[in-house]
C-alpha cells in the first residue's frame, strides 16, 4: 500500500518536473522541494494513508499541468510549448473531460499576461523592490505605457473608422444617385402598370349596374 | 461556465498576492499552512499547488522572506515572513483597494449591499 502511494507521489513529482524544464534551475528545484514538502506535510498532519486519500491530496494540489502553468506565469515566462508539446497534447487526448478546462487557461494567459510584465515581471529588475517609494513608480509607469499605447491604438482606430466612413459615404452617394436613376427607369415599367390600377378605378362604374 | 471561471481568475489576479502578504503580516507561517487557509475560502479557491509559484515570486520580489525550519513532526517546513517592503506594499494595496472598491461599487451599483 505505502509502496503504491509512494509511487503515486513519485510519479506526480516526475510529471511536474518534466513540465518545469523551461524554468531557471533554482526556481524549478525550489518549487519541486516545496511541493514535495507539502505532500509530506499533508500526509503526516492529516494522516493520509490510503491510496484514495493520497490521490485526493494530489487532486487538491492540482494537475502537474496546472501547477506548471502557474509557475511559468509567475516567473513571467511563456510556457515552453515546444519542449513538451508532445506531452501536453498527449495528456489532452486521453483526458479530454478534465484537463482541458484547467489546461486551456494558460494559452489564454498570453493575453492578460501583458499587463503583468510591467508590475510583477520587473521582479528581475528591482522596480517593485523600490520598497517604500514603490507606490508611485510602478503605477505611473503602467499608466504611461497603457495610455500611450491606448492613444496610438485609438488614433489608428479613428483613422480606420474615418476611412471606412468615407467609403461608406461614397458608396451611399453612389447608391443614392443610382436609386435616383432607378426610379427614372422604373417610371417606364410604372407607366405600364398604371393601366391596371386604372382599370380597377374604372371598374367602380358598377354604378353602371344601374 | 467558462466565463464564470475566467471572471474569478481575473479577479484573483492582482489581489491574491496581497491576501498572502496579509496572512503572514502578524506571524510567520509555513507554506502548507498558507495553502490550507486558502483552501477554506471558496471564493479564492484555486488549485493548492498554484500558491507555491506565487510565494516564490513574492520572495523573489523581496516582499517575503523565508527560512526552512525543522518540524516537531514530519519534514522541515519553510516559513514565510513579511519584509519591510512587503509591509509597505500591503499598506499601499489597502488604501488603493478601498478607493478602487468604492468606485466599482458606485459604478456597478453594489454600494448599498
Amino acid at each position: 500500500m505505502s509502496d503504491k502511494t509512494n509511487d503515486a507521489v513519485a510519479e506526480y513529482l516526475h510529471e511536474l518536473e518534466l513540465r518545469l524544464t523551461g524554468l531557471p534551475v533554482l526556481q524549478r528545484r525550489e518549487l519541486l522541494a516545496e511541493i514535495a514538502a507539502h505532500i509530506s506535510n499533508e500526509r503526516v498532519e492529516r494522516s493520509v494513508t490510503s491510496e484514495s486519500e493520497l490521490l485526493e491530496l494530489l487532486e487538491r494540489l492540482g494537475s502537474p499541468e496546472v501547477v506548471a502553468a502557474a509557475a511559468y506565469e509567475e516567473a513571467g515566462m511563456a510556457e515552453p510549448v515546444l519542449s513538451y508539446a508532445g506531452a501536453t497534447s498527449a495528456a489532452r487526448r486521453p483526458l479530454p473531460a478534465v484537463p482541458p478546462p484547467p489546461d486551456s487557461p494558460p494559452p489564454a494567459y498570453a493575453g492578460p499576461y501583458a499587463p503583468d510584465p510591467g508590475f510583477a515581471r520587473s521582479s528581475y529588475a528591482p522596480p517593485p523592490v523600490a520598497g517604500p517609494p514603490f507606490a508611485p513608480p510602478p503605477p505611473t509607469r503602467q499608466q504611461d505605457n497603457g495610455s500611450g499605447l491606448r492613444a496610438v491604438v485609438a488614433a489608428g482606430i479613428v483613422a480606420v473608422v474615418m476611412a471606412l466612413l468615407g467609403c461608406v459615404a461614397g458608396a451611399f452617394f453612389l447608391t443614392q444617385s443610382a436609386s435616383v436613376d432607378a426610379p427614372a427607369v422604373s417610371v417606364v415599367p410604372g407607366t405600364e402598370t398604371p393601366p391596371e390600377p386604372g382599370e380597377p378605378t374604372t371598374v367602380p362604374p358598377p354604378p353602371t349596374v344601374e | 461556465m467558462a466565463d464564470v471561471a475566467q471572471l474569478s481568475t481575473s479577479l484573483r489576479r492582482g489581489t491574491l498576492e496581497f491576501c498572502v502578504l496579509a496572512m503572514v503580516e502578524h506571524e510567520d507561517r509555513y507554506g502548507t499552512e498558507i495553502v490550507r487557509r486558502f483552501g477554506e475560502e471558496r471564493n479564492l479557491a484555486a488549485s493548492e499547488g498554484t500558491i507555491y509559484p506565487l510565494l516564490s515570486r513574492l520572495r523573489r520580489v523581496g516582499w517575503l522572506d523565508s527560512k526552512w525550519s525543522e518540524s516537531p513532526s514530519g519534514p522541515p517546513r519553510r516559513y514565510y515572513a513579511l519584509t519591510d517592503s512587503g509591509r509597505s506594499a500591503l499598506e499601499h494595496f489597502r488604501s488603493e483597494w478601498v478607493s478602487f472598491r468604492q468606485t466599482v461599487d458606485r459604478l456597478v451599483g453594489t454600494g448599498g449591499a
